[in-house]
């Protein structure tokens, strides 16, 4: 290397290093990768002998294949299914299944906004060991976000049968209307569960719906998701908002009110991509002990109303 | 804790978030100039280190997996971004306006330059200059060869220089 080389270099080591120690990395790094890491269900521990050999390098590449993130596929991450690949086997609803320790199980739900309806996803426990069983009968209970709901008729049950990468599921009811989106939210629940279903055949009484995939996120997800707090959770200050939105210029708009309904802090935040794209956002806020609700919300682009609000109320102790 | 190989993951978490977290997030807000992002990244890379920390069972190892993991998120995150995009933080940067030190303003030039650089030069420079990293540890988390290496190294630095030798 030649010294001009070395004067550059040396300027850029600097000026690099100046830059660097003007970012300080947030205290909640840790507890933020603990939730997420618990989020996306255990499968990969299961998995991690089988790529024990891989390289380094290779396993780089198989994260970015089994964990997309923020796309519009939002896969909640892989979870092993519990009849391990084994084809056909049926398991119907009720109590006759096998069960394991309460779990957290995602479902999609739909919830609106000035009349159009998308999805949702939210968490419940289950102990009913086959994780796609799970998922649809979490899909079929009443969200516990009152603010959303189900297409799916009270009582309505289902049966998953399996056969391969294709999955068949049978409802005893027909959706309350929107039957497409019912679908999808069928469709996205199961290949939640378990991304190596592929194809997902939905029957109901009055019409069968053969092998669906899901819909581009964009026609089916709501643009805006708060997923943290969850709904009637207890936690302390300061408060992290977070979730995921694909929204204009990526900015989420948040706000937070009190008991009397009236606004005590509100902000913005930056999903890490913008729509098309689904990102990741978060935000903090410090709030004295009392009940709150947290909305999440976009502003449209026309006249800045508020569109697409996602809410959970929650105590802070 | 002496031997990493009894580690459970939430052991090597923990240890390695002390060890790498801030400076990871540095090396990904050199590489995205956007903390926020950064932070998703990295955290995502502790989070798929995490899940192989049964293969990994090796403190450095580990670390190479998340440096490798952390360059390929930022990766994805410039790709989903964008051409549009792209420009955003740094219209951000232009309106911090009469806050500005002495040598901020060449500081910012100089990553602007790195912002416009090929994606593997700025991934090389910024491995190399701030990560002070070895050829073969670049040649390793970039997945290229150390020939490779040295001539993304002096390419970036050639089409810095002018900027670099208007800072003091």
């Amino acid at each position: 290397m030649t010294d001009i080389d070395d004067t550059s270099g040396d300027r850029l080591r600097r000026l690099l290093r100046e830059e660097a120690a003007t970012m300080t990395p947030s205290d909640e790094g840790l507890e933020r990768i603990r939730e997420k890491a618990a989020e996306e269900p255990s499968a990969a521990r299961r998995w991690a002998p089988l790529v024990a050999a891989a390289a380094v390098l290779l396993a780089v590449g198989a994260a970015l294949l089994f964990w997309p993130r923020g796309g519009t596929g939002q896969t909640a991450g892989p979870v092993a299914s519990a009849s391990g690949g084994s084809s056909a086997s049926t398991s119907p609803s009720g109590t006759t299944e096998p069960t394991l320790a309460p779990r957290a199980v995602a479902a999609y739900v739909v919830g609106s906004s000035e009349g159009r309806s998308r999805l949702y996803r939210e968490f419940a426990q289950s102990t009913v060991a086959d994780p796609v069983q799970a998922a649809v009968n979490t899909m079929l209970s009443t969200p516990a976000d009152p603010d959303y709901s189900t297409p799916w008729p009270a009582g309505t049950t289902a049966t998953v049968q399996r056969s391969g990468a294709a999955v068949q599921v049978s409802l005893s009811a027909d959706p309350s209307g929107q039957a497409d989106l019912a679908v999808q939210q069928v469709v996205y629940t199961v290949t939640g569960a378990d991304t190596a279903v592929t194809a997902v055949t939905v029957e109901t009484p009055a019409a069968t719906y053969p092998n669906q995939v899901r819909a581009p996120g964009v026609d089916v997800i709501a643009p805006v998701w708060l997923l943290s707090p969850t709904q009637g959770a207890t936690v302390t200050s300061p408060v992290k908002l977070s979730g995921t939105a694909a929204v204009f210029e990526a900015t989420v708009n948040w706000d937070i009110l009190g008991a009397d309904g009236t606004v005590v802090k509100q902000g913005y935040a930056t999903a890490t991509v913008g729509a098309p794209d689904r990102g990741d956002w978060s935000a903090s806020v410090v709030l004295t002990a009392g009940s709150y609700e947290a909305r999440a919300f976009m502003l449209s682009p026309q006249d800045g109303r508020m569109q697409w609000i996602d809410s959970k109320t929650f105590t802070v102790k | 804790m002496d031997d990493a190989r009894a580690w459970t993951a939430d052991d090597a978490v923990t240890v390695l978030y002390g060890a790498h977290y801030r400076s990871l997030v540095r090396l990904a807000g050199l590489l995205l100039r956007d903390q926020a992002a950064a932070e998703e990244t990295v955290q995502d890379a502790f989070v798929g280190m995490y899940r192989r920390w049964r293969s990994l069972r090796d403190p450095e190892r580990a670390a190479a997996y998340l440096r490798a993991a952390t360059v390929n998120g930022c990766r994805s995150v410039m790709r989903r971004r964008g051409t549009a995009h792209r420009a955003a933080p740094l219209l951000a940067v232009a309106g911090d306006g009469p806050d500005l030190a002495v040598g901020v303003v060449e500081r910012r030039a100089v990553l602007d330059g790195l912002a416009g650089l090929p994606e593997r030069q700025r991934e090389v420079l910024v491995l190399r200059y701030y990560g002070d990293l070895s050829e073969a540890q670049i040649a390793e988390t970039l997945g290229i060869s150390p020939g490779a290496v040295k001539t993304h190294a002096a390419r970036g630095l050639a089409s810095l220089r002018p900027v670099l030798e208007r800072t003091p």
